[in-house]
């Protein structure tokens, strides 16, 4: 059964310019398809993928977590605006390999907090 | 024949005059081959006597007064070392492993007899090392020291340190930029100091800068020497991310836009049919869920 999108969905252009050509085909598919879930529930990515909120000057703006291809892990970063029924939307900023460095970053962080 | 140590202590020669031949001109026509093996033997050489002359004096006092010796020794010795590279730089980088020698004989010396380190000697080291093709044993050594001198808290000692150790992880990159396996062994020991750190919980800020020089080297290392890295603060400290990686564009991209997301492509609308079952098919065929 056909769900509806919700949201408007926009991307960098470097994304189509750089990111994507970059990528193997099978991630270059999977994008399209993660476009089409951001779209219907950002929030919850209906279930099929997980994510965390991203910190300090990153703050405001999530990572979804769990794709892997070939054994290295990516991250698709985007930030849910919601703030208004007419323009409710979704930015995507980047979709590449993930740097572990910022995970000791986030780890600090956390640390800190709790 | 009076022991050299015993000579030296004396004041029945200086080290100057031990050391001048090699900081003579007459260097120039010396073969770097039998330069390199007249340090070696002479680093020997005084390796021995400085045993000799700590393993048989068991007088505080004694020591004391060796200790003022000997420290002036090593600043005539570093300055002649110092010295012997300007002149021969250009032309052998065999002599740079004595120098490498002659620093971690030198810290060996300071952490087997427990004794602080001045400033001057410090500075004298980092000097030797920065200009010399160094190995990996002196940074090492060096780098032990930095921390026992972390460890009995003299705050001001190890904020120089660390600032000292810095520059010379900088350095090394810099030498060691074309030399993959070198380049490896070096993100090795910036992995073990980062590590090293976290366990002795230092309590202020003046290790973070060396951490941050670590964390930069690891990152340039890992992205094949790229230096465009994205730097980003977390509590004071810099993280360096890739600029190929997700995390590293999207702070890029974030910077650049400066919150304006205008020129951004609006490539989906609300409205559209999705198909959630289709794409679970999807997903689970291409084994991105199971």
């Amino acid at each position: 059964m056909d769900s509806f999108s919700n949201f408007f969905i926009k991307q960098h252009p470097k994304i189509k310019n750089e990111d994507l050509p970059n990528l193997p085909d099978r991630l270059q598919k999977l994008y399209l398809v993660l476009l089409r879930i951001l779209s219907v529930d950002p929030y919850t990515l209906s279930g099929k993928f997980t994510s965390h909120k991203l910190e300090r000057e990153l703050k405001g703006w999530i990572a979804i977590d769990n794709i892997k291809d070939a054994g290295l892990s990516y991250r698709l970063i985007y930030r849910i605006n919601d703030s208004s029924d007419k323009d409710r939307r979704v930015d995507i900023a980047s979709f590449d390999i993930h740097d572990f460095a910022y995970d000791k970053a986030q780890e600090r962080v956390y640390r800190q907090r709790f | 024949v009076a022991k050299w140590s015993d000579r030296y202590r004396a004041g029945a020669v200086s080290a100057q005059q031990l050391f001048q031949p090699m900081a003579d001109s007459q260097l120039e026509r010396v073969s770097h081959e039998s330069l390199e093996l007249s340090l070696g033997n002479l680093i020997c050489q005084v390796r021995a006597e400085l045993n000799t002359l700590f393993s048989t004096d068991s007088d505080e006092a004694r020591r004391f007064d060796d200790y003022s010796q000997i420290q002036k020794l090593i600043h005539e010795m570093c300055e002649i070392s110092e010295s012997t590279q300007f002149t021969i730089s250009q032309k052998s980088n065999l002599i740079f492993s004595k120098a490498d020698d002659l620093v971690n004989m030198i810290l060996e010396f300071y952490a087997n007899h427990d004794w602080p380190l001045s400033s001057n000697v410090f500075n004298r080291i980092q000097s030797l090392l920065s200009k010399s093709n160094i190995e990996y044993n002196s940074l090492n050594t060096f780098y032990e020291l930095v921390i026992s001198i972390g460890e009995n808290e003299d705050v001001g000692a190890a904020s120089d340190a660390f600032k000292s150790i810095s520059k010379l992880l900088s350095n090394s990159f810099d030498i060691f930029r074309n030399e993959s396996r070198l380049l490896n062994t070096l993100k090795n020991l910036s992995n073990v100091y980062i590590s090293s750190l976290s366990k002795i919980d230092f309590p202020s800020a003046w290790a973070s800068d060396f951490k941050s020089t670590c964390l930069k080297i690891i990152a340039l290392i890992e992205n094949g020497g790229n230096s465009e890295l994205i730097s980003f603060e977390v509590d004071g400290e810099t993280i360096y991310l890739s600029p190929d990686s997700a995390e590293g564009k999207a702070l890029d991209r974030i910077r650049e836009s400066n919150g304006d997301t205008s020129h951004w492509e609006t490539v989906m609308q609300p409205g559209e049919a999705v198909d959630l079952e289709e794409i679970s098919s999807w997903l689970e065929v291409n084994g991105f869920i199971q």
